[in-house]
């Protein structure tokens, strides 16, 4: 359990770190942010680090915290890229 | 069975029952979407694995898409038939 | 056979509270009473508006069953806890809750920041109190009822109350 919890703040922290590198902003520039559809380091990033980190070691059952916190780099690089190209790869729907 | 689950169980026979005597069918969305919160809670109650939980993560999920589909369409369908009234 | 203590009826009262008070001041504050998020939101606002309610409840409602919320970020949340034993539980469904509010036209705050809270008050659940995480489950689920399953009109009124005192009444 710890174990997994180590690869999701791994992938949590290399996500916003990468999503930093690749040109995200930090945190939304539009206002009130709770309203805007931007992407930053901070949100969604991280989330989909995390969560993703758990996702990958629960289907390959690799629980122990080395090879969690590599599956956390990974899945942390990756969601960084996906959040960078999310319009490309996870449209926004036009409003339904 | 533990009384979480009975509670929840309760809830999600008092919700449809709700469901079925409600004459707005907006007011029976707003029922369902309680159904779908016992429901997923039951799924994962019941089976409490890694897959029990993606069975109550899809339930309730998909469930919310479908009652999203269910407002609009009903909603466009009453535009279009307001206007068409109009429109003769 | 059907076990029922006093404790877990305590437990589950618990767990209703800390879920409800988690998902309505997250999506109070994350803005679900000040407009529709669709079209689907705003015919439910208007309905409960039509019954008697007020229309910022009603947006709140309405929000609530279009897209994935706070309500459901705590669900899903508290269940992932049960599920996979600990907060990843919550993680997966943090992720999870993201997908859904992107595929209903939703930025996605008021799902994921209700269920990383949610996450964290069942980790204080299970581990400071030492109360079981499914009743926070069902808690969450008696929590939804108050304001789905008893009286709209009403619920309607109580929300637009609170979401007022917060700042975040209907924008029109």
């Amino acid at each position: 359990m710890m174990g997994e919890l180590l690869g999701a703040a791994v992938g949590a922290v290399v996500s916003f770190i990468v999503a930093l590198a690749v040109g995200l902003p930090p945190v939304q520039r539009e206002k009130p942010r709770r309203r805007s559809w931007e992407v930053s380091a901070a949100f969604p990033t991280p989330v989909i680090g995390a969560g993703g980190t758990v996702a990958v070691c629960r289907a390959l059952g690799w629980q122990e915290p080395k090879l969690a916190a590599l599956v956390g780099a990974v899945v942390g690089v990756a969601s960084a890229a996906l959040v960078a190209n999310i319009e490309r790869v996870f449209p926004r729907p036009e409003a339904g | 069975m533990r009384l979480a689950e009975l509670v929840m169980l309760a809830v999600l026979v008092w919700a449809s029952l709700r469901l079925l005597a409600a004459r707005d069918v907006y007011a029976q969305l707003i029922y369902l979407n309680v159904v779908g919160f016992a429901l997923a809670g039951l799924i994962a109650a019941t089976w409490r694995t890694d897959m029990g939980l993606l069975a109550a993560l899809c339930a309730f999920i998909f469930s919310t898409l479908e009652s999203n589909a269910m407002a609009y369409t009903i909603r466009r369908v009453e535009e279009i038939r307001r206007e068409g009234g109009r429109g003769g | 056979m059907i076990t029922l203590t006093w404790e877990q009826a305590l437990e589950i009262a618990t767990g209703a509270v800390l879920a409800w008070l988690n998902f309505v001041v997250v999506d109070i504050l994350m803005g679900l009473p000040e407009a529709p998020g669709v079209k689907g939101a705003e015919a439910i606002g208007r309905s409960v508006e039509r019954r008697g309610g007020d229309i910022a409840g009603g947006y709140f409602m309405g929000n609530i069953v279009c897209s994935p919320d706070a309500s459901a970020g705590t669900l899903l949340a508290a269940a992932g806890y049960w599920c996979l034993g600990g907060p990843q539980g919550g993680l997966l469904a943090a992720l999870t809750v993201y997908v859904g509010n992107r595929l209903c036209a939703d930025p996605g705050y008021a799902g994921t920041i209700g269920a990383l809270a949610a996450t964290a008050l069942v980790t204080v659940y299970h581990r400071v109190l030492g109360f079981d995480p499914i009743n926070f489950v069902a808690g969450m689920v008696l929590a939804i009822t108050t304001i789905h399953g008893i009286d709209h009109p009403t619920a309607s009124r109580i929300i637009g109350d609170i979401a007022r005192r917060l700042g975040r009444g209907p924008r029109e």
